[in-house]
C-alpha cells in the first residue's frame, strides 16, 4: 500500500484501538460490583472481548506502523490518545454503562459490516473474526436495554437519563477528522462514515422506541476532534499506566 | 432479607457434534433469554460447545437410584416432570456414568410424566444402586438457535491467554534450578 | 429402617467410595456441615474477586490485563458453581447472600488482607491459589456428588491460575532489582496468611474427625500445610527469594521444611472478622448489592410482565 495511505489508515486504526481499549477498561471496572453474580461473569466477558478487539487492531497497526502494542498503550500521554470522548466517561450506574455499550455495539456492528468489504485484506480478515463475537454482544446488550427501558419506572428513568447524556457524544463515532481521509474511502479501504451514521441512527432510534426510550432533541454540536478529551482521560490513563511506567525497561 | 436472586435454571450442554448432551449445572436468571446467555457465560468459558439448553429448575426431575428403588423419603419438594399431558411426549433421561462422571443423556423415552420416564428408562437400562438420574420433557428445554451457535461459542476457543502453553513455568523453574 | 441403621448404611456407602447425591438420605449434621463448608467456599470465591479485581485497571501489559480479567471472571464462575452445589442441599442463594452481607457467614480469611502492589497478584496466584489447589484436590474426592463435581471443574481452572501467578513471580524475580524487591515484599506479607488458609492445627480443629469419617476431608490440615511448604520453599529459594520465617529449617530425617509457629492470635482475630480488610470487603459487597437492587427489580418486573412461557 502507498505509504501515505498507510499513515492515514494507521491514524484510523489508532482511533479504533483506543476506543476498544478505553471502553474495555471502563467495562472491567464492574468486576466484583455487578448487580448479580451472573453479570459479573457476563460483563467481564464483554470487557475481555473489547480488549481482545483492541489487541487485534493493535497487531494490524503494529504491522503498518512498526510500533509495539504495549508501548502504544502504556507509554502514550492523554494528548496522543485518539479515542472518542464517550468511552472515557466514568462508568456511572448500570443503565449508563449499558446504554453506552449499546450505542457502541450498534456502531461496531455497522462498521464491521462495512469493513468486511474493505479492499485491504488484513482489515477484512480482522473484521471477519471480530464480527462473530459482536453479534453475541449485541444480543446481550439489547436484552439488557429492553429490560432497563421497560422494566420499572426507576429503571426507565435511569435509562432515559443515560440516553440523554450519551446521545450527543455518540456522534463523534462518525466524524472523519481529516479531509485527507477521503482517499481511504475512494480506494475502498475504509468505509464512508456518513453512510454508516444514517444506518446506525435508523437502527438505534427504532430500537430505543421498542424499549420505551426517546432520543433527546439536541442541537447539532460542533464536531469534536479525536485529539480533544474530557478531564476523565488523564486520571484513567494514570491508573492504566502506573505500574508499567514504574520502569519502561522491565518485563512483566 | 435480600431480594430475589432470580429463578434457577438447569443447564445442559452438548460439547461437540458427536457428544451426548450433558448436565452442566445451574444458573440464576429472570427468564429464558437471560438464562441462555448466562448459561453460555458461566459454562462455556473454555470447553467447546455446540449447543446449550436451559430448563426452569422446577421442570427437571432429579432422583437418586435409592429414591427410585425405595420410593421413600423425599428431601426434595415433590418435583413433577414438567407439563404432564394425557398423551405421551418425548422425555430425555440422564444418568450418571460411574461415581465421578457428570449426568449424561442416556436416551429418549415416550412418557406422560417425569417419574414414568424414569421408570421406563430404568427398565431398559437397569439400575445401579448408587446411580443418579434426571428426566426433562423435551418441550421444556429451550436451546440456542443453530444460527447463533457460532457467535455464542467460537470466541471462547480463540482466547489463547487461557492456554497452559502460554505459561511455561515448569520449563522456567528447571532452567532456574540448573543455574550454577 | 431406624435412624441408626440408616446412618450405618450411609457410612457404609461412603466407605465403599459411593457418592451421595441430592435426594439421598443423609444425617442432618452432614447436610449442615456441607452447607457451611460449601457456602463458605462460595463466599470466598466471590469476595476474593475484590482484592485482585482492584489491579485489573493497573495491569502493566495487555496480556496480563486480559489474564487477570479472565481469572477474576473464573472466580465468579467458581462462586456460581459452589452456590449451585449448596442449593442442592436445600438452602437458597438468597439465604446465603443474606448471611454473607449480614456479616454472619465466614469466608476464607486470606482475602481479608489488602493487595498493595502488582507483585501481590503474582504471589496470590502462586501461593494462595497453590494452597487452595491442595485443599481442593482433596475435596474433589469428597463424598457429596455436586460438591465433588464442582471441585473437579474448579481444580482444572485453579491450576491455571497458579501457573499464571508463578509465571509472574518468576519473571519479576529474574527482572530488575526493583521488581525483585516488590515481589519479595509481597511474599513477606502473604506467606503467613497463606499458611493460615490450611486452618488450625488438627488437634485444635473440632470439625475434622467427623468430616474424615464422612469422606469430606481425607487429609488433615497440618499434612496439607506441610505439603505446601515442602513444595514452595525450594522453588522460592531457587529464584533467590526468601520466606519470612526465621525459624524455617530443613529436617533431613523427615525431608520436611519445618516452619516456625503461626501467630494463632492473629489467625483467630481475622477469622472472627477483625482483619485489615474484613469491614471494607463486606461494605463493598453490600454496596454492590444495594446499588444493584433497582436492576434486579427491573429484570424481575420485565420477566413477570412478559411471562415468557415460550416453548419449542
Amino acid at each position: 500500500m502507498n505509504p501515505q495511505w498507510e499513515e492515514l489508515l494507521a491514524e484510523k486504526l489508532q482511533g479504533m484501538v483506543d476506543d476498544e481499549l478505553i471502553l474495555g477498561h471502563r467495562d472491567s471496572e464492574w468486576t466484583g460490583h455487578a448487580p448479580i453474580l451472573e453479570e459479573d461473569i457476563a460483563f467481564a466477558n464483554i470487557a475481555q472481548d473489547e480488549m481482545g478487539h483492541a489487541v487485534m487492531w493493535l497487531e494490524l497497526l503494529g504491522q503498518l506502523s512498526g510500533r509495539d502494542p504495549d508501548r502504544l498503550v502504556f507509554f502514550r500521554d492523554a494528548g496522543d490518545y485518539r479515542n472518542i470522548q464517550m468511552v472515557e466517561l466514568p462508568k456511572g450506574d448500570w443503565a449508563f454503562s449499558m446504554v453506552r455499550q449499546y450505542l457502541f455495539d450498534a456502531w461496531e456492528t455497522v462498521h464491521l459490516g462495512a469493513l468486511l468489504k474493505s479492499s485491504f485484506q488484513p482489515l477484512r480478515q480482522a473484521a471477519q473474526k471480530i464480527i462473530k463475537e459482536e453479534s453475541y454482544h449485541r444480543r446481550h446488550t439489547e436484552a439488557w436495554m429492553r429490560r432497563l427501558g421497560l422494566g420499572t419506572e426507576e429503571s426507565h428513568a435511569r435509562s432515559q437519563q443515560a440516553v440523554n447524556q450519551l446521545w450527543p457524544y455518540a456522534f463523534q463515532l462518525f466524524e472523519s477528522g481529516d479531509r485527507r481521509d477521503r482517499i481511504l474511502v475512494e480506494e475502498g479501504i475504509f468505509p464512508d462514515q456518513m453512510g454508516l451514521k444514517e444506518n446506525w441512527r435508523g437502527q438505534v432510534i427504532a430500537f430505543f422506541a421498542n424499549c420505551g426510550l426517546e432520543i433527546p432533541k439536541s442541537r447539532p454540536e460542533a464536531p469534536i476532534d479525536r485529539r480533544e478529551h474530557t478531564e476523565h482521560l488523564a486520571p484513567l490513563l494514570s491508573e492504566l499506566q502506573k505500574v508499567a511506567r514504574l520502569d519502561p525497561l522491565a518485563a512483566w | 432479607m435480600t431480594d430475589t436472586q432470580w429463578r434457577r435454571f438447569e443447564v445442559f450442554v452438548q460439547t461437540s457434534e458427536e457428544a451426548q448432551l450433558e448436565y452442566a449445572g445451574s444458573v440464576h436468571a429472570a427468564d429464558f433469554e437471560i438464562a441462555l446467555m448466562n448459561g453460555r457465560d458461566v459454562f462455556v468459558r473454555r470447553p467447546r460447545c455446540r449447543r446449550l439448553f436451559v430448563v426452569p429448575s422446577e421442570d427437571v426431575l432429579f432422583r437418586t437410584s435409592e429414591e427410585l428403588l425405595s420410593n421413600g423419603d423425599r428431601h426434595q419438594p415433590d418435583l413433577h416432570g414438567g407439563p404432564g399431558d394425557e398423551l405421551p411426549s418425548p422425555y430425555l433421561v440422564f444418568s450418571k456414568a460411574g461415581h465421578r462422571g457428570p449426568l449424561k443423556c442416556a436416551g429418549q423415552v415416550e412418557a406422560t410424566s417425569g417419574p414414568q420416564a424414569l421408570e421406563i428408562a430404568i427398565e431398559r437400562l437397569g439400575i445401579d444402586r448408587s446411580g443418579f438420574w434426571a428426566a426433562v420433557a423435551e418441550n421444556a428445554m429451550i436451546g440456542n438457535e443453530f444460527a447463533d451457535a457460532e457467535s455464542m461459542f467460537t470466541p471462547a476457543e480463540a482466547k489463547s491467554y487461557r492456554l497452559h502453553s502460554d505459561f511455561p513455568v515448569n520449563k522456567l523453574m528447571r532452567e532456574q534450578k540448573e543455574k550454577p | 429402617m431406624t435412624e441408626q441403621e440408616r446412618l450405618l448404611a450411609f457410612e457404609a456407602r461412603i466407605a465403599r467410595g459411593e457418592k451421595i447425591e441430592p435426594g439421598d438420605w443423609m444425617p442432618d449434621r452432614y447436610r449442615q456441615q456441607l452447607i457451611r463448608m460449601i457456602s463458605q467456599h462460595a463466599h470466598s470465591e466471590v469476595v476474593g474477586m475484590l482484592p485482585e479485581g482492584k489491579w485489573i485497571p493497573n495491569a502493566p501489559t495487555l496480556r496480563r490485563k486480559l489474564v487477570l480479567l479472565a481469572k477474576v471472571q473464573d472466580e465468579a464462575g467458581h462462586g456460581q458453581y459452589l452456590y449451585h452445589a449448596a442449593e442442592t442441599l436445600g438452602v437458597s442463594r438468597e439465604q446465603m447472600l443474606d448471611e454473607l452481607l449480614g456479616g454472619r457467614a465466614k469466608y476464607s480469611s486470606v482475602f481479608n488482607y489488602p493487595t498493595l502492589s502488582w507483585a501481590d497478584i503474582g504471589v496470590i496466584g502462586w501461593l494462595v491459589d497453590g494452597a487452595a489447589i491442595l485443599n481442593q484436590t482433596m475435596l474433589a474426592r469428597c463424598s457429596y456428588g455436586p460438591y465433588s463435581r464442582a471441585m473437579i471443574r474448579i481444580c482444572a481452572e485453579e491450576t491455571f491460575h497458579k501457573k499464571q501467578g508463578q509465571d509472574m513471580v518468576i519473571r519479576m524475580a529474574r527482572g530488575t532489582p526493583a521488581q525483585k524487591d516488590m515481589v519479595q515484599d509481597a511474599i513477606d506479607r502473604w506467606w503467613w496468611p497463606t499458611l493460615m488458609m490450611f486452618g488450625p492445627h488438627d488437634s485444635d480443629s473440632k470439625n475434622t474427625p467427623e468430616l474424615v469419617r464422612w469422606g469430606v476431608k481425607t487429609k488433615g490440615n497440618d499434612e496439607l500445610r506441610q505439603d505446601f511448604v515442602n513444595e514452595l520453599v525450594p522453588d522460592l529459594h531457587s529464584l533467590g527469594l526468601s520466606v519470612p520465617d526465621p525459624q524455617l529449617r530443613y529436617d533431613t530425617e523427615s525431608g520436611n521444611w519445618v516452619s516456625g509457629e503461626i501467630d494463632w492470635e492473629e489467625f483467630w482475630r481475622v477469622v472472627k472478622g477483625d482483619g485489615p480488610c474484613n469491614a471494607e470487603r463486606l461494605r463493598t459487597r453490600r454496596e454492590a448489592h444495594e446499588e444493584g437492587r433497582w436492576v434486579r427489580e427491573a429484570v424481575e418486573a420485565y420477566a413477570k410482565r412478559n411471562d415468557q412461557v415460550v416453548r419449542r
